[in-house]
């Protein structure tokens, strides 16, 4: 279990819609050559039970998605 | 036959190689437009080489592609001779950071190391200056998991030989388990990392998520410095070098069918808690037992980063 401060979604699509906001605030891509697509990426709790997506919290991202929260994601127990 | 006396001395202090007749030395191929001394010119056919120094004469592209923070613009930065173009990349940055998009693959195969999220991107500039590790150019791994992965994958191979230049900072937090890479191929995967029980060094070519395979601790607590490590993960043999010291040797289950996907600074599945914290200079594979070779490939990084 790790404690993670950041923004959570209940579906993919709202992960989804979140990143596009913050790419949009910072211009990212800049050229449609860049290699950087995304300003941050979400990611899928699976272990956890509903299962969400999250975004983990950065101070760049509080412009747009606002204050975060802290909340648990299972992780597997052995990190083999 | 010309005397090269006087430049045998200084090759070998610069680059570690030996000069033999009927060979140039490593300084005159860098006078000239190939380098003839350099790593993968000594000791080729690697399968993917990443470094902040050039490792091939041959190799024409850049070495880094690198976004700034100013702006987000994003641009190639190559070599100055043998080492990292880095007047270029004050002068792309200015006083801003900046960040690395691509770590090139100098091996010729293409299998560039890439990172397209912002904030997994490990940075190379901060404020205006060149981040630096013992005196050279390095990557720093750190906040939201950095790590890059290969753009392509591997074809298949048999035996592996491994060798990375870092620098960890820390293993508190996500970065107990670091894994300063992971070569999976869909069911078995080497991985070098630090254990969290017991705080050592230690590579892993097991079946994914098991820990009953060939599992090889170094000897050596993770350290907090820079360190050369050198893994030759063999059909016979498994064997584990930290800073040109041998640490274990063991049978080996191998790994590397068609399709090895690689990860720079976290495991393949990018599990958040695998995260390595540190600095990052140089990771070259080859698909092939370079046991015979071992001893002058750690020399030759060694004389470049001046580690031990």
């Amino acid at each position: 279990m790790a404690s993670i401060k950041g923004y959570e979604y209940p579906t993919e699509q709202e992960a989804i819609t979140a990143r596009e906001s913050v790419d949009a605030f910072y211009r990212i891509p800049l050229t449609p050559n860049d290699v950087t697509q995304n300003w941050v990426d979400y990611q899928y709790a699976e272990f956890n039970t509903p299962q969400f997506w999250y975004i983990v919290f950065d101070e760049s991202l509080t412009p747009v998605l606002g204050t975060p929260t802290e909340f648990e994601v299972v992780t597997p127990p052995f990190p083999y | 036959m010309p005397d090269f006396g006087i430049m045998r001395g200084f090759n070998e202090k610069l680059f570690g190689d030996k000069l033999v007749a009927g060979q140039l030395p490593t300084q005159l191929g860098l006078i000239g437009s190939q380098a003839v001394g350099l790593l993968l010119d000594r000791y080729p056919n690697a399968a993917a080489a990443y470094s902040v120094r050039k490792l091939r004469g041959a190799y024409t592209g850049s070495a880094i592609r690198v976004r700034r923070s100013s702006d987000n613009a994003e641009t190639d930065i190559g070599f100055s001779g043998a080492n990292l173009d880095t007047s270029a990349l004050t002068s792309f940055c200015g006083a801003s950071n900046g960040f690395v998009t691509t770590w090139y693959d100098q091996s010729g195969n293409g299998i560039n190391a890439t990172q397209t999220t912002a904030a997994r991107q490990p940075q190379i500039v901060s404020s205006g200056s060149v981040i630096l590790t013992n005196t050279k150019p390095s990557m720093t791994f750190s906040g939201l998991s950095n790590y890059f992965q290969f753009s392509s994958n591997f074809a298949s191979f048999n035996n592996t030989s491994i060798f990375n230049v870092v620098a960890p900072s820390t293993y508190g937090g996500a970065a107990e388990n670091a894994r300063f890479y992971d070569l999976y191929d869909g069911t078995y995967h080497i991985q070098y990392l630090r254990d969290s029980g017991t705080g050592l060094l230690h590579t892993k070519n097991t079946l994914w998520q098991s820990n009953l395979d060939a599992t090889r601790y170094t000897t050596q607590n993770a350290p907090t410095a820079q360190f050369l490590s050198s893994v030759l993960a063999l059909s016979s043999s498994s064997d584990l070098y930290f800073n040109n010291l041998v640490q274990s040797k063991t049978s080996s289950l191998n790994v590397g069918s068609a399709g090895t996907i690689g990860v720079i600074g976290q495991r393949a599945d990018i599990l958040p808690i695998t995260q390595f914290l540190g600095n990052y200079q140089e990771l070259i594979v080859y698909q092939s037992n370079q046991s015979t070779n071992l001893t002058g490939i750690n020399s030759n990084i060694n004389t470049y980063y001046g580690i031990y």
